[in-house]
């Protein structure tokens, strides 16, 4: 039995606005997110009561309040995740008053995924991604403590060192694996705003004399008297750095994993669970996947004129070719026993070791296991996708899920069924 | 300081607005425990992506240490059968 409400997976900037934008149409919307609070990990709030502004905090104030203007609309859910879309359409919800049920329609706004690319030491406590550093330093309004390293690649390394630095932690160590300023043409070509903020993130790191070390890897990591050390390698030169926690980052890729194509109602992905173009974009896209889905429920849209993403899609394409690097193109060099997949402790032997015939993706899961542990191949999967010999498509190997989310039992009956449809196997058992 | 969750045999204290996460990482706790597969239990993703910091919540069961708020009270333990 089909809810009179919609569904709205996520919120950050891309489900907040498409919320809202649904609201504006008249819609009923249910928003989830599995975080405590809204805003996603961009706009993650300072959550200890300090009110003292943190980054972005004028964008976040904007979009909290076209979400709060549509209240009578949006019912908003923390702490609540979307398991998936069964076969008769219907969405469990589990977590703080988690149900069953089935929505109009779905936005999918869950983000991104961060890459981080495997290398021996990467499991060990200390070693986290980036986001995992800045929800911290956002949410507890405070930097981690202890010596903090961050390496890899991308633009983030620069705005989690500002952050971290403006907070009272300054990195040891910046180990970016690409070379940013032999671009000075593309960068010039970024527009103005971006420009800018990556001036003023540049400026606090010099300031601080934070070491930025380009072209530099992180090889290994290994662990010793309560540190972790880190062996590095610039163009053949062989350094260690000792620190206490190790932020990686390799880039982001939507995290879309295994969402269901259900074809009796709409389900559109936004912001960078489409693709990541970031939070401007997102914003806009949210609206966008707001349109599309009016436009498919056959309802009215506000005649407003979508914004255009070429300026966000240009940028990204300008930061891809300044930050780009090879790194993925040494996973073969990996040594043996290097883990690919965190969950199932499978390695790089293990994958190399499966005949040519299992390089399928069913193959590759059931006798390989990638994929198989409870992140669902969400960390290992780009990179065992990228090690075959056709570099398939990692979301070939993943394939549809249901759930999408490791999910308890107990999550399971606890969630009230409101989708009409026990009363209907309840008569057909009789 | 705003209370107090107890980990294994000691407490550790929290501030208001913390999850279990960062409650343990500032108490010098970053190792949750051992996975069935031999791995360390630790923070990895912070997002609820990975699953790598699954705990023990007493009369819940296994959560996810980065996404689950401090109350006064809460018991948390490593995963069964990690040491």
């Amino acid at each position: 039995m089909t809810d009179h409400r919609n569904l709205v997976v996520g919120a950050g900037p891309a489900g907040l606005s498409a919320a809202a934008a649904l609201a504006r149409a008249g819609q009923q919307v249910i928003v989830v997110d599995q975080s405590p609070q809204i805003g996603g990990a961009v706009y993650a709030q300072n959550r200890t009561g300090d009110t003292r502004p943190l980054s972005h905090a004028k964008e976040r104030r904007a979009l909290f309040d076209v979400v709060a203007a549509q209240r009578d609309r949006i019912e908003i859910h923390c702490s609540t995740s979307f398991v998936g879309l069964d076969y008769q359409g219907n969405a469990l919800i589990t977590g703080v008053g988690g149900f069953l049920f089935q929505p109009k329609a779905v936005i999918m706004a869950t983000g991104a995924r961060e890459l981080v690319q495997p290398r021996p030491g990467w499991t060990l406590p200390g070693v986290t991604n980036f986001g995992a550093l800045q929800v911290d330093l956002k949410t507890a309004g405070r930097p981690p403590e202890g010596r903090i390293a961050i390496a890899g690649s991308g633009p983030l390394l620069y705005a989690l060192g500002a952050q971290l630095t403006r907070a009272g932690n300054a990195p040891v160590a910046i180990l970016d694996a690409a070379h940013p300023y032999m671009h000075p043409l593309t960068t010039l070509r970024l527009p103005l705003p971006i420009l800018r903020e990556a001036a003023g993130y540049m400026l606090t790191l010099i300031r601080a004399r934070v070491s930025i070390l380009s072209g530099t890897r992180v090889l290994s990591v290994e662990e010793g008297n309560g540190a972790l050390s880190l062996n590095t390698n610039h163009s053949g030169r062989f350094r260690t750095v000792q620190v206490d926690r190790l932020g990686l980052h390799d880039g982001l890729a939507r995290n879309d994993y295994g969402l269901p194509q259900n074809p009796t109602f709409p389900v559109v992905a936004a912001g960078d669970c489409r693709d990541v173009l970031g939070r401007f974009a997102a914003i806009k896209d949210g609206n966008r996947a707001a349109a599309e889905i009016l436009n498919q429920l056959g309802a009215s849209a506000p005649g407003k004129s979508l914004p255009s993403l070429n300026t966000d899609e240009m940028v990204q394409r300008h930061l891809e070719r300044i930050f780009g690097h090879d790194g993925h193109k040494k996973l073969n060099d990996l040594p043996a026993e290097t883990i690919l997949c965190r969950c199932e402790n499978r390695t790089l032997a293990d994958l190399k070791a499966l005949p040519a015939a299992d390089q399928t993706p069913r193959m590759l899961r059931l006798n390989g296991r990638f994929g198989m542990g409870a992140c669902q191949g969400r960390f290992c999967l780009d990179w065992v996708a990228k090690l075959t010999a056709t570099e398939m498509d990692p979301g070939r190997i993943c394939g549809q899920r249901w759930p999408l989310r490791p999910v308890s039992i107990a999550e399971i009956l606890n969630a009230a069924d409101r989708s009409g449809n026990e009363t209907q196997i309840q008569e057909s058992a009789q | 300081m705003t209370g107090y969750i107890r980990w294994k045999d000691r407490d550790v204290p929290y501030e208001q607005g913390e999850t279990l996460a960062q409650a343990l990482n500032r108490a010098g706790i970053s190792y949750f425990g051992t996975t069935h597969s031999g791995q360390s239990h630790s923070v990895f993703c912070g997002i609820g992506q990975c699953q790598n910091c699954l705990v023990i919540l007493e009369g819940t069961g296994p959560c996810e240490a980065c996404r689950t708020l401090c109350q006064d009270g809460l018991s948390v333990s490593p995963v069964a059968g990690a040491p």
